[in-house]
C-alpha cells in the first residue's frame, strides 16, 4: 500500500519552490529526501504536513486526499521540523501528554508511551524540569518523542539529527529503525549523506524544486554509467546537483 | 609583520563610537520593522499621525495659555509632572530591563562577537531608554510643541529632560536588574523585578490621582505644602529640574550632563555582571525548575481538553503575568472613586449603578491582555497546526484560556457589585462582554507584543500600538455602559465606533497567508 503520493506539486513563493514533483512512498519505506539548500525540500515537507497549501498537485496520504480531509490525514501524521518546537513552560512529560491529547490518544497509553520514549532516549531523569533549560539535543529528543507518541503511521522528519551528539544521534537513528521495522513509513531529509545512505530504501534527490533522481542507493549510482558502482552517496550527489557553488551560480 | 598582524593594524578597532553606532543602528531597525512604521508607507504614516498629535497638542496648549501660577506654583508643578512621568518611565525601565532576562537570540549571539560587553550594555540601555521616553515623546511633544508656537519656548526644554529622565530610570533599572540578578538567579530576578515595577508604577499612578482619591481641598494643601516659601526658595538644589524644563540652560546643561555620565557609568560598572548574566541566560541553566507536582497527570483525551489545558497552564507560569494584570487593573481604583464622586454615591444617590461602567474598561484590558499572552507565548503554534484539530477549536482553546483569566480576576468585585446594585447588572454584564469579545477578537488578529522579543514574533507588525486601539474599544464600551446605565439610546454610538474600529483592524487576506 502507497503511504504518500504526491503528483505534479507545486509552490511558489517570489520563484517556484517547488515546481511539479511527483513522489511515492510505500508502507514501512525509509524513504530520503536530499537536495542543495533552497531545493524545495522543506516546503515540500511543509505541505504534506498540512503547513502550506500547494499552488496545484495533489497529496495522498493512506489513500487519504490530503487537501481535501486535512484532518483525517493529519491523524496518520507526525511531522518534526529542523527547529525543535517545544513549549519552555512545560516539562517534557507534560509536552508528551499534551501531544498525546491532540492525537486523542488514551492518556494511559500516552503516559507507558510517554515512559518508554523518555527512558530510550534518556530524559526520564529529567521528566519533570521545565523544558526552558534544556540543550539542543534534549530538546530535540523531547520533540522526537512528541513525534511518536500517538504512533503515527507516517513520519516526517525534517533534519532530525541536528544539533545532536553521536550518542544521541544513535538513538535517533535506532529508534527510527524499529518504527520503520513495525510497518511505520519516514520521509526524512537531511544533509548528513551517511545517514540516508545506511537507513534509507530509496532516495529522492531534489534540484530547483523538481526530482533530479530518484531511487536505490544502486539505482543512482548505475545513473553514472558502467564503473561507478563503488561510488558514495556523497559522489553520486555531487554529481547530479553539481557542487554547492556551481548550484549557487 | 606577519599577515595576520597586518591585517590586524589595518582593520578598524572594534569598540568604541564606530562599534557603538553600528549597534545602535542595529537595534533602531529591529525596533523599527517591528513596529507600525515599519511598513512600506511607515514615514507617511509617521508623519500623518504627527500632525493629528500636534493639532490635538495645539488645541490643548490654548487651553494652558488660560491659566496663569504664579512662578512658585509653576515651578512646583513642572516638579510634580517630572515626578509623575520619570517614576512611570523608571517602573517601565525596571519591567523592561528585566526583559533583558527572556532574551536568548541575538543578546548571546552578539556576546560572542569581539564586540564588548560594555557597548552592547550601553546599546541595550539606549534602546530601553528610546522605549521608556517613547510614548511620553508622542504625548508631551505635540504639547511643547503647542506651547511653544504660543510664545512659551522655553517650555521646549520637555524635550531633553524626557530623555534626561528615560536614560536616568534606565541606568537605575538595569543596576537593580543586575543587583538582583547576582543575588537571586535568572528566574527570581525576573519575578522580583516585575514586582518592583509594578509598585513603583501603581505608588506613582495612585500619587497621581490625589484628586480624584482625596477630596480637592485636601489634595491641594498637600501638594502645597512642599511648594517653595519664596521665588528665592525656588532656585535651591531640589527645583533644578524644574527650572531645567522650563528651559533655563545652566540646570538643563547639568542635568544633561549627570543622565549621560550615568549612562556611560552604568555600561562601564555592570559590564561584567551583564556578560555574566547573559550568559546564564543563553544557557538557561538557572531556569531547570523542577515542577513541585512531579508526575501529576495534567492533559486529558481529547484535543480541545489538551489544547485548554495547555493554554491555563502556559497562563499560570507566564513570567510576571501577575505584575502585568496587576499594571492593568490598578487604574480601575481612580476611575472607580472619580465615578463615585462624580455620581454622587457617597451621600447614598441614585446613581450607584453608574459604577458598573468600571469593571467594563478593565475587563477589556485584561482580555487583550490574556490572549496576547497566549498567541505570543505559543512558542510551538506550527505543532498544533499539524494535529487533527481544526483552527477553530485552536482559536477556541486561546479565548476560552484568555477568558477565564479574566473573569477570575473580576469574578469578586463584579459578583459583589452586582448583588449591592442588581439594577446594573445587564447594562454591566452587556459592557463587560462586549468589551472582552471585542479585545479578544482584535488580540486573535493583532497580538500585542508583551516582552521585547515578542516584536520579531509580530509578524503583522502593529507593535505597542494595538494598546492604544484596544484602550479607545475599552473607553468606548465604559462610555457605552454607562449611557446603558443611564438608559439612553445614545449607548449605540460608541458600540457602534468600536466595531467599526475593530472590523479595520481584520488582517487582509495577505496578512493571513
Amino acid at each position: 500500500m502507497t503511504a504518500l503520493r504526491i503528483t505534479g506539486l507545486r509552490k511558489s513563493f517570489t520563484r517556484p519552490a517547488v515546481d511539479g514533483l511527483d513522489l511515492s512512498v510505500a508502507r514501512g519505506e525509509f524513504f530520503a529526501l536530499l537536495g542543495p539548500n533552497g531545493a524545495g525540500k522543506t516546503t515540500t515537507l511543509r505541505m504534506i504536513a498540512g503547513l502550506l497549501r500547494p499552488d496545484s498537485g495533489s497529496i495522498s496520504i493512506f489513500g487519504i486526499d490530503a487537501l481535501a480531509d486535512k484532518i483525517a490525514a493529519k491523524r496518520l501524521v507526525a511531522w518534526l521540523p529542523e527547529e525543535p518546537l517545544l513549549y519552555e513552560l512545560l516539562t517534557p512529560l507534560e509536552y508528551l501528554e499534551f501531544v498525546a491529547g491532540l492525537w486523542s490518544v488514551d492518556p494511559g497509553i500516552a503516559r507507558r508511551r510517554a515512559q518508554e520514549f523518555l527512558e530510550w532516549l534518556g530524559l526520564w531523569p529529567h521528566r519533570n524540569e521545565r523544558c526552558a533549560g534544556f540543550s539542543r539535543g534534549m530538546r530535540q529528543k523531547t520533540v522526537l518523542a512528541g513525534a511518536l507518541i500517538h504512533d503515527p503511521k507516517l513520519l516526517i522528519l525534517d533534519e532530525p539529527l541536528t544539533g545532536l551528539d553521536a550518542a544521541a544521534a544513535r538513538d535517533v537513528k535506532d529508534l527510527l529503525s524499529a518504527r520503520v521495522a513495525a510497518g511505520a513509513s519516514i520521509v526524512l531529509t537531511t544533509h548528513i549523506l551517511e545517514v540516508a545512505e545506511r537507513l534509507a530504501d530509496r532516495i529522492g534527490i531534489i534540484a530547483q524544486g523538481r526530482l533530479a533522481a530518484l531511487g536505490s542507493l544502486a539505482d543512482l549510482r548505475a545513473t553514472g554509467g558502467a564503473g561507478r558502482d563503488r561510488d558514495t552517496l556523497e559522489d553520486v550527489f555531487l554529481r547530479l546537483v553539481g557542487k554547492p557553488a556551481a548550484a549557487a551560480a | 609583520m606577519n599577515d595576520i598582524a597586518l591585517a590586524e593594524s589595518s582593520a578598524p578597532r572594534i569598540g568604541g563610537l564606530t562599534t557603538l553606532r553600528l549597534l545602535l543602528r542595529h537595534e533602531i531597525r529591529l525596533i523599527w520593522r517591528g513596529s507600525l512604521f515599519g511598513g512600506r508607507h511607515g514615514w507617511m504614516l509617521l508623519i500623518g499621525i504627527g500632525i493629528l498629535l500636534h493639532a490635538i497638542g495645539y488645541g490643548v496648549a490654548l487651553g494652558f495659555t488660560k491659566v496663569h501660577l504664579a512662578g512658585t506654583d509653576q515651578v512646583l508643578g513642572a516638579t510634580l509632572a517630572l515626578l509623575f512621568v520619570g517614576g512611570l518611565m523608571l517602573s517601565q525601565a525596571v519591567q523592561r530591563a528585566s526583559e533583558l532576562l527572556d532574551d536568548k537570540t541575538d543578546l548571546g549571539w552578539l556576546l560572542s562577537t569581539p564586540v564588548p560587553p560594555r557597548d552592547i550594555l550601553a546599546v541595550r540601555l539606549l534602546a530601553v531608554a528610546g522605549a521608556v521616553s517613547l510614548y511620553w515623546l508622542l504625548l508631551l511633544v505635540p504639547l511643547a510643541d503647542g506651547m511653544a508656537i504660543l510664545g512659551r519656548r522655553d517650555l521646549l526644554g520637555i524635550y531633553p529632560m524626557l530623555v534626561v529622565l528615560a536614560l536616568l530610570g534606565t541606568c537605575f533599572g538595569f543596576a537593580v536588574t543586575f543587583v538582583l540578578l547576582r543575588l537571586s538567579g535568572v528566574r527570581r530576578t525576573r519575578a522580583l523585578a516585575n514586582g518592583f515595577a509594578t509598585v513603583i508604577g501603581a505608588a506613582v499612578f495612585l500619587g497621581g490621582q490625589t484628586r480624584s482619591l482625596l477630596p480637592p481641598e485636601v489634595s491641594d494643601r498637600f501638594w502645597h505644602s512642599f511648594a517653595p516659601a519664596s521665588e528665592a526658595a525656588s532656585h535651591g538644589a531640589q527645583w533644578l529640574p524644574a527650572r531645567a524644563l522650563m528651559g533655563e540652560a545652566g540646570p538643563l546643561l547639568l542635568l544633561v550632563s549627570v543622565a549621560v555620565s550615568a549612562a556611560v557609568a552604568t555600561s562601564w560598572g555592570l559590564q561584567r555582571w551583564f556578560a555574566a548574566g547573559a550568559q546564564a541566560v543563553v544557557a538557561g541553566s538557572a531556569r531547570a525548575g523542577r515542577d513541585q507536582r512531579a508526575d501529576r497527570r495534567v492533559f486529558g483525551a481529547g484535543p480541545r481538553r489538551a489544547l485548554l489545558r495547555k493554554e491555563l497552564l502556559l497562563l499560570r507560569r507566564y513570567p510576571g503575568l501577575t505584575g502585568l494584570a496587576l499594571y492593568y487593573t490598578i487604574y480601575l481604583v481612580p476611575a472607580i472613586i472619580a465615578i463615585w464622586r462624580g455620581a454622587g454615591l457617597h451621600s447614598g444617590g441614585p446613581g450607584a449603578k453608574l459604577l458598573g461602567a468600571a469593571p467594563v474598561l478593565t475587563a477589556g484590558e485584561l482580555a487583550r491582555l490574556f490572549i496576547s499572552v497566549t498567541m505570543m507565548g505559543d512558542e510551538a503554534a506550527e505543532l498544533i497546526r499539524t494535529a487533527p484539530v481544526g483552527e477553530a477549536a485552536i482559536r477556541m482553546a486561546k479565548l476560552a484560556a484568555a477568558s477565564c483569566g479574566v473573569f477570575a480576576i473580576l469574578a469578586i468585585p463584579v459578583g459583589g457589585f452586582s448583588l449591592s446594585v442588581p439594577d446594573a447588572v445587564p447594562a454591566m454584564f452587556a459592557g463587560v462582554l462586549g468589551n472582552v469579545a471585542c479585545n479578544l477578537q482584535l488580540g486573535l488578529w493583532r497580538p500585542a507584543p508583551i516582552k521585547r522579543t515578542d516584536l520579531r514574533r509580530d509578524r503583522r507588525g502593529w507593535g505597542g500600538l494595538v494598546n492604544v486601539v484596544g484602550f479607545f474599544f475599552s473607553a468606548a464600551w465604559s462610555i457605552a455602559t454607562w449611557q446603558m446605565l443611564r438608559g439612553s439610546w445614545l449607548a449605540a454610538v460608541p458600540i457602534g465606533f468600536a466595531i467599526a474600529g475593530l472590523w479595520l483592524c481584520k488582517p487582509g487576506h495577505a496578512e493571513e497567508a
